[in-house]
């Protein structure tokens, strides 16, 4: 019953109406949740709107394509090139990903160059380990919050007023409202006054700077941050120095925005200062400092985790490694604690990238059997092409960064 | 059950008429509801649709629609069949078949045509031309952007 004498006016209209009129919103949403992340990253910049829609929260987390594509647990590693980098050589943070081995029989990891990001400033280092792939660097003193995977970058706003000489940069996220905030130590010079301020990141408003009554006894920060369960957890020293109970951890609840110290043990024998390494041990706050003994066939290192924030309740356990397992990471003999991966396996790693070109081994050693694991990684700056480009130097000291991501990459935008 | 019960016809914006299975236009959440309400006679009039159009989502509908006895297509068919289906149109035939999709309210067929979409379209000015989009960033913003470029896209 196709009328065959309908005859069409003119070609236009053999393809229906023409495209005069944008695509109706639903249905950019519903093409847009199809395409690949990567491609989503891209096409961000099509228009205002598709920005807006692509870096809605958790867009790109909830896409069809990342639906299908459940995420793996893996290793973050970075490194910038370094102060001894050729002069003419752009200053750059490497960004390397690899997905952490699923079982205990391999025992080597391949990385690849996720992305990689300009630095004009030498000192541009991470204060914090990466929260759910956030992670928070300092860049001409000005305070960023980057992710490696999104390329989202955010330049936070100075401190109004601040005439102060040092700043210490956190990053914490709060699960139950489900927010990010930076916190800032600033001090003066001789480290007497001191203030804390917070800043909620993601909101719609302007971010700013507020001022929290941050605990009242002035310290000095000795380790990196790290972020559990609502937490931030950095440690530090108070100016009664020498004295048993000047090693605290200072800790803030990302929520309420409060401050307190927590008391490390008072044993004589603590080692605490910025070798101290705090780490998330299956969801508690735990600390590693290496023993050093020189000339020794091994070596020692305590393990601390924390009971009872409220009773400062610590557990310790002390480990010794053989000068053997030391040997396998290879020429360097300075090592890191670098977290731990879901069984709780501690990741000790050398703390700057070999100085000959070759891929290095990290150890995962798990505190419960007592045993240590090798593992190999391939693909980080291990051939003289990229070290060449790149200008990575022989004699650059090139400082390794790895954060094992257990929900694997994160592409929230704040 | 008398011939004329069992079939409907579909007029199109450009006064093409299809005389398809009741079964296979029922796929359509919209043409459901208008045979539903009885507000149209045998005859639905679909404004939005041209005839070009419509028969390649009838062919769909027929392609897909469960009819007694032709049932029998195993779902690796069905979906080779899809890929046939969208793999050689043009993007404007693609773009009206989105609207149709949307339209008609046929949701495997909006899955499938954006799909196509996502997978065709490789460029950011092929989705400008294509979807007609402009590109409504002002030069401050594209200079935010820029700020944010310190990163080294790897494609």
């Amino acid at each position: 019953m196709k009328s065959e004498e309908q005859v069409h006016n003119n070609n236009d209209s053999k393809n229906g109406p023409s495209l005069k009129d944008p695509i109706p919103f639903d249905l950019t949403v519903e093409i847009l949740t199809r395409l690949p992340v990567k491609s989503l990253l891209k096409f961000q910049y099509v228009s205002k709107t598709w920005c807006s829609i692509i870096r809605s929260k958790d867009f790109i987390n909830s896409s069809v394509y990342m639906r299908s594509t459940p995420p793996t647990s893996r290793l973050l590693i970075s490194f910038k090139n370094g102060q001894l980098t050729r002069k003419n050589a752009e200053k750059r943070l490497f960004f390397f990903t690899s997905s952490q081995e699923q079982d205990h029989e391999s025992s080597s990891l391949v990385a690849n160059l996720e992305t990689t990001m300009a630095s004009m400033d030498a000192y541009f280092h991470p204060r914090c380990a990466s929260v759910n792939g956030f992670i928070c660097l300092s860049h001409k003193g000005r305070f960023m919050v980057c992710n490696p995977s999104t390329r989202q970058v955010i330049t936070l706003p100075e401190i109004a007023g601040n005439d102060m000489k040092s700043a210490y940069k956190y990053l914490g996220y709060d699960p139950v409202n489900d927010q990010y905030k930076a916190m800032c130590k600033i001090a003066s010079s001789s480290e007497e006054d001191q203030e804390h301020v917070v800043l909620t990141l993601g909101c719609d408003k302007k971010p700013s700077w507020r001022h929290i009554e941050g605990v009242n006894k002035s310290y000095h920060p000795l380790t990196k941050g790290i972020c559990i369960n609502g937490f931030v957890y950095y440690g530090a020293i108070t100016p009664t120095q020498y004295k048993k109970n000047d090693r605290v951890i200072v800790c803030f609840d990302v929520r309420s925005e409060r401050q307190r110290f927590i008391n490390l043990p008072s044993t004589d024998n603590i080692h605490w200062d910025s070798t101290s390494t705090l780490i998330d041990y299956k969801g508690n706050l735990a600390n590693v400092n290496i023993v050093r003994s020189r000339g020794e066939t091994s070596f020692n290192f305590d393990f601390w985790v924390l009971r009872d924030a409220k009773e400062h309740e610590w557990s310790m356990r002390s480990f010794s490694f053989r000068r053997c397992w030391w040997d396998y990471l290879g020429e360097t003999s300075i090592l890191s604690f670098q977290g731990t991966n879901k069984m709780g396996e501690i990741i000790l790693a050398p703390k700057f990238l070999p100085r000959s070109v070759r891929p290095f081994n990290i150890l995962y050693f798990n505190v419960e059997s007592n045993i240590f694991k090798e593992v190999k990684v391939e693909g980080v700056a291990d051939d003289e092409e990229f070290r060449r480009r790149y200008g990575i130097g022989n004699n650059d000291n090139c400082h390794l960064y790895i954060s094992p991501e257990e929900h694997g990459a994160n592409f929230t935008f704040l | 059950m008398s011939k004329s019960e069992k079939k409907i016809v579909l007029k199109s914006l450009d006064n093409e008429a299809f005389e398809v299975e009741k079964a296979v236009a029922l796929q359509s959440q919209t043409i459901w509801v208008m045979c539903e309400d009885k507000c149209v006679g045998n005859e639905i009039p679909l404004e939005n649709v041209t005839g070009q159009i419509l028969a390649k989502v009838i062919d769909y509908c027929k392609k897909h629609a469960v009819v007694d006895g032709d049932g029998d297509e195993s779902s690796e068919e069905l979906k080779n069949w899809d890929t046939e289906f969208t793999k050689n149109m043009d993007q404007s035939t693609l773009f009206n078949m989105i609207l149709a999709a949307n339209y008609l309210n046929i949701k495997s067929l909006l899955n499938l045509t954006c799909q196509a979409v996502a997978d065709k379209t490789k460029t950011i000015d092929e989705f400008h031309t294509f979807l007609n989009i402009e590109n409504n960033f002002t030069p401050e913003e594209e200079a935010q952007i820029c700020q944010e470029n310190l990163w080294a896209f790897d494609d």
